[in-house]
């Protein structure tokens, strides 16, 4: 098919030769690399340093309760005597997944709902935006509470519960970049080459679109931890055994007479963890559309 | 102006439409949803005599309708973890949320504003990076760590301030007590919102300084301080007032948090409460009443704006 071939012809090109890509120019800002050494280190703590140790984040030993930081618990224990410093870092690999996962949800939701809206207008349009604002009117710990409260607080839940709850920024966003995007002649000449409104829609508006979703997106993996880490504070998100920030201190608030260590570390990685996610997204922002300052 | 004024209304009016409707079939489809309030161990009549008093074996359509024309009639069904009536038990606790929440809010507009200004009328300078620097760091601080943190210092150590609550349990009435126990809740919860609003004053003021009649004020010789006050914040309270309807969902989102971590007896703890404890009809309410809340608030602001800008016409 001749149409085909043609709008195959000019694919966007993802990197000009000779021009840095995406990943030197964020290394080349201080608030770039900084927030991508800040998440290599806690990524990679979290996922790989309970491998250099033997010992279960979630078997108990009493007789080692509530002790001190030492050379042995660098952090102390808690009050059920594991040690603070594994539960931490079991603990990250909880509460960074979900952060992540949880916005690779809104971003695939934003993307199509806000992307449709814009590009196919109209009864759509109506439809799937006042939907996003009828979302939007319920202040987001009210919506999650009533979810939680119906579907329980499995880790998926929570993933979905917080996902869906940003999603509706997500659209709008899109949903605006969208429609500036199909007024401009690549979309035209598309549609004028004979291309269908899927392709058009997947092949040349969604690309377009995507860069802005993703600085949205990473600023929204920084909000998606705070919140998680929120829900399983107030004993409603990630539940015990299993450890997340959120959780260790909620346990800790009991201990902050005694044992006041304990209230302090888990929430120095959660700030960690969000300041890297909004200094990176900022980064982003400044790398992927210079226009907006 | 009128016309404007109702189509808004009606606009609101079905957006809250919409969010009771989703909320109630969310609560009642749902496999967790009210049926699953019997015990396991209940006979199968047991079961059917609590359906038909709480009205479980009616059609769901139906079931919202009731709800709906009781809701408009302000009644909002009986907690099922306490047994009192819904709507004078959320009232009270509305009210303690909004002092907490007004409190915190016109102290991030007082400083948010301030800061937002000094940090536009230094642009580029050290400062302007040092409040910019700090506000990131601010919007990363999880703002229940904070309240602890802060209840560490000024009452575990310090014995300042009391860690948790509204008043002090058994101690008469008293205007300082209240504000002993208000201070802590309203700095933390002023705290998660203020770096929006510092960079949004900031954002606001910059945007303006820049236009010709700032230029030609300046160019007449007024000093600096009157081009500010009088003519430059004069337009920039339009975004600001903007800010305020997107500030609120998150005002009342921190209010949840805040208020479990203080102990303050609230609209939001009284959610999570409800959320624990799967007490729907309460579930349902604080729900709808939030979104209410915003929906109202935006109406109003939209409002605000012609008062503010008499340029904003609203046909």
């Amino acid at each position: 098919m001749p149409s085909r071939s043609l709008t195959q012809l000019r694919r966007p090109v993802a990197r000009v030769p000779g021009r840095p890509g995406v990943l030197a120019l964020l290394l080349r800002r201080p608030a770039g690399w900084i927030s991508l050494a800040l998440l290599v280190l806690l990524y990679g703590a979290s996922f790989l340093g309970p491998l250099l140790d033997h010992h279960s984040a979630t078997a108990t030993h009493p007789l080692h309760a509530l002790l001190g930081p030492s050379w042995l618990h660098p952090l102390g224990t808690d009050d059920l005597g594991r040690d603070e410093l594994l539960r931490m870092l079991y603990g990250g690999r909880v509460s960074l997944s979900v952060g992540l996962i949880s916005m690779v949800v809104a971003l695939v939701a934003g993307l199509l709902v806000g992307g449709l809206a814009g590009y196919l207008r109209g009864a759509v349009e109506t439809i799937l935006m006042r939907l996003v604002d009828a979302f939007m009117a319920i202040p987001a710990f009210f919506l999650i509470l009533a979810e939680l409260a119906v579907f329980g607080s499995s880790p998926p839940v929570v993933i979905l519960v917080v996902g869906l709850s940003f999603w509706g920024q997500m659209a709008r966003v899109v949903f605006a970049e969208s429609l500036k995007m199909r007024q401009r002649e690549f979309i035209e000449a598309a549609q004028a080459l004979g291309a269908s409104r899927t392709r058009v829609f997947f092949r040349h508006l969604l690309p377009q679109v995507v860069p802005s979703a993703i600085v949205l997106g990473t600023l929204g993996v920084g909000w998606s931890i705070l919140t998680e880490a929120a829900l399983s504070f107030l004993g409603l998100g990630i539940q015990p055994p299993l450890a997340s920030w959120g959780n260790m201190l909620q346990n800790a608030q009991v201990y902050v007479w005694t044992s006041p260590w304990l209230a302090i570390y888990p929430g120095l990685a959660i700030a960690l963890a969000v300041l890297a996610f909004n200094l990176l997204g900022n980064a982003l922002r400044d790398v992927l559309d210079p226009r907006i300052r | 102006m009128l016309g404007y004024l109702s189509r808004r209304l009606l606009q609101g009016i079905l957006v809250m439409f919409l969010v009771s409707a989703a909320t109630f079939f969310l609560i009642n489809l749902a496999p967790g949803g009210p049926s699953s309030l019997m015990n396991l161990n209940s006979t199968a009549q047991q079961r059917a005599a609590l359906e038909q008093q709480l009205g479980l074996n009616r059609p769901i359509f139906l079931r919202y309708l009731n709800w709906l024309g009781a809701a408009l009639q302000g009644r909002l069904g009986n907690s099922l973890s306490q047994g009192e009536p819904v709507a004078p038990l959320l009232a009270q606790r509305l009210r303690h949320t909004a002092l907490l929440a007004g409190t915190a809010l016109l102290l991030v507009f007082i400083f948010g504003v301030a800061l937002g200004i000094w940090s536009a009328r230094k642009r580029g300078r050290p400062i302007d990076h040092l409040v910019g620097l700090v506000s990131t760091l601010g919007m990363s601080l999880p703002e229940f760590w904070l309240g602890t943190l802060l209840i560490m210092l000024f009452s575990v150590r310090l014995h300042f301030l009391p860690a948790s609550g509204m008043l002090t349990v058994g101690a008469p009435w008293s205007l300082s007590d209240l504000l002993v126990h208000l201070l802590m809740p309203a700095l933390v919860l002023s705290f998660v919102l203020l770096p929006n609003v510092v960079r949004f004053a900031r954002s606001a003021l910059l945007e303006v300084m820049e236009a010709d009649y700032v230029r030609t004020a300046r160019s007449k010789g007024l000093r600096e301080r009157a081009v500010l006050l009088r003519h430059a914040l004069r337009n920039a309270w339009i975004p600001i007032i903007a800010m305020l309807g997107l500030i609120l969902p998150q005002l009342l989102s921190g209010s949840v948090v805040v208020e479990s971590v203080f102990a303050w007896p609230g609209m939001g703890r009284l959610a999570v409460q409800a959320a624990m404890n799967r007490d729907y009809p309460v579930i349902m309410a604080t729900t709808v009443l939030a979104a209410a809340i915003v929906i109202l608030t935006n109406i109003l602001i939209d409002l605000l704006y012609s008062l503010v800008d008499p340029r904003v016409v609203h046909a």
